[in-house]
């Protein structure tokens, strides 16, 4: 007989540690702090070219590539923060500035010339690291350190954040510090355009085979460097390299990801194969000097065309289970519109465990989603701003969906004037 | 029985792939043709519908298939008036050669799979059924929480559908979900008439 179906298992979306908002600023382009508040599953962000969507997504990304260490402080944003969420504590932020050491000039230096810049960038800057409860803005926690030179990371001297998630630091004991630990660290982002086109100029006039070679390094290296390398450097290459590394660290995954890329109705039949030399040896493990092949439908990943590698490395970053939030711009750039409906549907699903922000020129994904996970992006005399529907717009809106109107008419009509 | 090429006019493509299945399944041919167009979004399948209807007639379709989800007022969180939908859907102009339904399945043609346990037991091995799947709310995001285990991932997608639909037990969901006992008639009688 049946009954009510089961409690589900797992946490709801509003239930798992998320971004409750972010921050980005004092970076060119992006002068005033932008704020971006977050749905705790798929955000969408809308707007004109040149609002500064791309900005504020780059931004984000950069600013926590910094703050990991994995980034130079002259690459990215200057003033980055993170509002968080998580069972068991109260709401917190993590905010980090590098102040500006070239603000003020230097003691004895009359005129700027080549050997006075140079010593304004080597001097050093102070980063402010410091979290922060968001209910009475108490601190929980708070680093200064100073920049030695241009090329240092912001963490590059120890006591900042990075040196606490990595070195286990008195405060690493810190709920708050444990969940920007499983948060910071995996952020994602899938830039703009195709992979092939990111490319070099010279490698983007043909298509190639990827080849991954098998590398054993134990001899001088942790066990953990065995690993499969493309035999060249590019994003297809990596993707090819994240394939094989799935298929061999984590089968269960794998085999979701190719039922996933038929179920997108784009691969049918993923393989990888092993060749020793000039000579076809499959072998179930690899062995020193075996290359490998990613295979889509018998055609090598290499030389598949760039909306496929650009779904496939979609699903992939959307499958990773440590993902914690992935950021894609404009997922509709060389998908079919029909699948693009399905790439959609696999967000929602994916957005169960993990969240998502999209910035998109597409009428089509904005149609996808609910006018609360809409984030319009605006930019006026220079100042970008970023704001839900207000509440008003909110019930034109669903009273214009009611007559038959798309959202994205809307939304795109009101960004007209 | 009559050679009928049947048009499936629908929201998205995932739900024009499950009833694609659904269609051949009822119609008990495997061979038989369906044209299907999707719209991404229930606002602009009722724009494009009458041409969309116009074009598989031009293209041989002889029994086309409107299916317009029943969705919730957003801001009280009740279903909306099938009636008043039905009849907005059944006043689109459509070509006098074809035969038409509009279907509405109640809030998401995902409430279909929530009637029999075999295809539930695809998200989710031992998954109850419902037997009134039209008082779910929200079916398809339960259908999410349903495939999340320990590992946390949401192995179910709507991509699924496909594989849902082709192992539906039709007779129990035709005696549970109004909107796919009209389906399954309609077929019937198209091929039959």
């Amino acid at each position: 007989m049946s009954t009510t179906p089961p409690a589900p298992p797992a946490a709801e979306p509003s239930e798992r540690p998320r971004f409750l908002a972010i921050e980005v600023g004092d970076w060119p382009g992006l002068e005033q702090p932008v704020r971006l508040e977050l749905d705790p599953r798929t955000t969408v962000l809308v707007g004109k070219n040149g609002a500064g969507k791309s900005l504020l997504v780059e931004g984000w990304f950069l600013a926590v590539m910094q703050t990991l260490g994995l980034q130079s402080a002259e690459d990215g944003p200057r003033h980055f923060r993170c509002d968080l969420w998580a069972p068991d504590v109260a709401p917190f932020g993590y905010e980090r500035r590098i102040d500006d050491a070239t603000a003020e000039p230097l003691a004895g230096a009359p005129s700027v010339d080549n050997a006075s810049l140079a010593a304004l960038r080597t001097r050093p800057s102070p980063i402010t690291e410091r979290a922060f409860r968001l209910e009475d803005g108490s601190e929980l926690w708070r680093s200064t350190n100073l920049r030695r030179s241009p090329g240092d990371s912001v963490a590059g001297e120890g006591g900042g954040l990075r040196s606490v998630l990595y070195h286990g630091e008195l405060p690493a004991k810190r709920l708050e510090i444990q969940v920007l630990n499983v948060h910071l660290p995996y952020i994602t982002m899938i830039a703009p355009g195709t992979l092939r086109r990111r490319e070099s100029a010279q490698s983007r006039e043909a298509r190639r085979a990827v080849l991954l070679q098998w590398n054993d390094l134990s001899a001088r290296r942790p066990a953990d460097r065995l690993r499969w390398t493309a035999v060249e450097r590019s994003e297809v290459d990596e993707l090819g390299e994240a394939i094989v590394q799935l298929s061999r660290s984590t089968p269960a995954l794998f085999q979701e990801f190719r039922d996933v890329l038929a179920g997108l109705d784009l691969v049918q039949e993923l393989t990888i194969e092993l060749y020793k030399k000039d000579r076809v040896a499959p072998s179930a493990e690899p062995v020193a000097g075996e290359i490998a092949a990613v295979l889509f439908d018998g055609a090598n990943l290499g030389l598949c065309s760039d909306g496929t590698l650009r779904i496939a490395k979609i699903v992939l970053e959307l499958l990773r289970p440590g993902t914690v939030c992935l950021l894609i711009e404009e997922p509709e750039t060389a998908v079919h519109p029909g699948l693009l409906d399905k790439l959609l549907a696999l967000v929602d699903a994916y957005s169960t465990d993990r969240q998502v922000v999209l910035s998109t020129h597409s009428p089509q994904v904005v149609d996808h989603f609910a006018p609360d996970q809409l984030r319009l992006v605006e930019r006026e005399q220079g100042v970008t701003r970023v704001h839900s529907l207000s509440a008003a717009d909110r019930d034109l809106a669903v009273a214009y969906l009611r007559d038959q109107g798309a959202l994205s008419d809307f939304v795109f009509r009101r960004s007209e004037g | 029985m009559k050679s009928v090429r049947f048009g499936i006019l629908a929201e998205d493509a995932t739900d024009c792939d499950a009833l694609a299945i659904l269609v051949r399944r009822v119609a008990g041919e495997a061979t038989i043709g369906v044209k299907t167009q999707s719209f991404g979004g229930c606002a602009r399948l009722r724009q494009k519908a009458a041409p969309t209807m116009k074009l598989m007639a031009r293209e041989g379709c002889s029994a086309i298939l409107l299916v317009h989800d029943l969705d919730r007022d957003p801001e009280n969180g009740e279903l909306n008036d099938e009636s008043a939908l039905r009849k907005k859907l059944e006043d689109i102009e459509s070509p006098d050669s074809i035969s038409r339904l509009v279907c509405i399945p109640v809030e998401e043609l995902e409430a279909w799979f929530w009637s029999d346990p075999g295809a539930l037991a695809l998200v989710s091995p031992g998954a109850k059924a419902h037997p009134s799947p039209h008082l779910l709310r929200q079916p398809k995001e339960k259908l999410f929480a349903l495939s999340r285990g320990e590992n946390k991932k949401a192995r179910y997608s709507t991509l699924m559908n496909k594989t849902l639909a082709s192992k539906l037990d039709l007779d129990l969901c035709a005696a549970r979900c109004v909107a796919f006992r009209m389906m399954r008639d309609f077929i019937r009688h198209a091929l039959s008439s």
